[in-house]
């Protein structure tokens, strides 16, 4: 999500510009401390008193693309915590936004991912029921038409599968089924 | 019926494979076949839209073993000439010569039309299959930029990609009126699989955790067995 709107303080635009000019490094190879770098500008504008009061797009593209380089930098190193405050941020998102605003079932996918990697690390499936519960609300909130749709059926289907591996549970292969046969009539030729 | 929107073919084909291997896991044979037909298609559509590209190959090894799933579903069901045909064409879309073959006509039919007035039909069909991939690729990115597409957006869409996928049809389908040109991009038949075996008797088998099966055709003639696997020796004889 962007931040580049004409009524974002020019100091925060700048701290923003600051995170991403690293993260663009990092996607060039630079590596882990590029992340660093990326998540110390994020904090920066986190604690700057101006953003302890905003909201609409400045709240949730700042939040969920801190988010998302927590969560980059926790599938790099593997530090839990970095991927637990991706969580926490998407969490505050999804608390607050509005059951009719269009990004939610982005933060709710976002969300699910999240939650996969922390049950793909341990093992609690609590962590896969939330991860399954949000990413059903995903695809149930995006329109038929939609170019996400697929890909949002798609994650519903492999976090199903991945319970049905892990429970047995025949309704879980069966919904499984469902949604990746939804979501390869909707992305490929028919 | 949903519409379709092949904006992201590799969702598809990605969806379409996991649809597969888990109605496989249900032996639901008859969905195998209907979820090989999304994965087979998006996958040539991929072929033909990314045909001048290199790096193409990824979602080509990840669809691996889905041809095989689906000709044992097939002669699960008795259908073994469905079977040879699902097998053959699936080992000839992975196959990077072919894609390297393909590659090849379409770079001759070029060099064909630059070299002289009376090809320059060649080069229109050049330029028009280049244009409707370039068409494709756009409204992709065209896709990609809609955060929260209106309904007005999502049909302007399906109408680019649906010029765009009339325009990749037609210059194929033409290109292969062109002599020389017959199977660019095709798929073979079971009448060129049985050509290209002639005498021969070819014996294909699957093998999977618990079963084996193995069938065997000789020209027009296919019959089957199959039996619970217990090891290469044992299956080693068998052949």
């Amino acid at each position: 999500m962007t931040q580049e709107d004409d009524d974002i303080p020019a100091h925060i635009q700048a701290i923003i510009n600051q995170a991403k000019a690293p993260e663009a490094r990092y996607e060039q190879g630079e590596g882990v401390p590029a992340l660093d770098d990326a998540i110390a500008a994020w904090e920066r504008i986190l604690n700057h008193p101006d953003f302890a009061d905003a909201e609409g797009k400045l709240r949730l593209g700042v939040l969920n693309d801190s988010a998302i380089t927590y969560r980059r930098r926790y599938r790099a190193t593997a530090v839990l915590a970095d991927l637990d405050k991706a969580l926490s941020y998407w969490e505050e998102l999804v608390n607050s936004m509005s059951r009719d605003s269009p990004d939610l079932p982005d933060i709710l996918t976002n969300l699910s991912t999240g939650l996969s990697y922390r049950y793909q690390r341990r093992g609690d499936l609590s962590y896969l029921n939330g991860c399954i519960v949000k990413a059903l609300r995903a695809v149930t909130l995006t329109p038929e038409g939609s170019p996400d749709l697929p890909n949002r059926l798609s994650n519903l289907g492999n976090r199903l599968s991945n319970r049905y591996e892990r429970t047995g549970d025949l309704s879980d292969l069966d919904d499984s089924i469902a949604a990746f046969k939804n979501a390869a009539q909707f992305g490929s030729s028919s | 019926m949903p519409h379709s929107l092949e904006v992201r073919l590799e969702v598809g084909l990605g969806s379409a494979s996991n649809w597969l291997y888990n109605v496989f896991r249900r032996e639901a044979w008859a969905e195998v076949v209907q979820a090989y037909d999304y994965a087979f298609k998006a996958g040539t559509r991929l072929i033909q839209t990314q045909l001048t590209r290199q790096h193409q190959t990824l979602w080509l090894k990840e669809s691996q073993g889905l041809a095989a799933h689906t000709a044992y579903a097939l002669a699960q069901q008795n259908q073994l000439t469905e079977a040879v045909v699902t097998l053959e064409r699936g080992l000839a879309q992975l196959l990077s010569e072919a894609l390297g073959r393909n590659r090849a006509d379409l770079e001759q039919l070029r060099h064909l039309g630059q070299s002289d007035l009376y090809n320059s039909y060649q080069q229109d069909l050049y330029n028009s299959y280049q244009q409707a991939v370039i068409d494709w690729h756009e409204a992709q990115q065209f896709a990609n930029r809609l955060e929260h597409p209106t309904a007005e957006q999502s049909e302007q869409l399906r109408h680019r990609l649906r010029a765009a996928r009339e325009q990749l049809d037609n210059t194929i389908t033409a290109i292969r009126q062109l002599k020389g040109y017959a199977d660019f991009l095709a798929a073979p038949g079971f009448a060129d699989i049985s050509a290209a075996v002639k005498n021969t008797t070819l014996i294909y088998t699957i093998l999977f955790q618990k079963n084996k099966l193995v069938f065997s055709q000789q020209l027009k003639q296919l019959s089957k067995s199959s039996s619970p696997l217990k090891g290469t020796k044992e299956l080693s004889g068998y052949l």
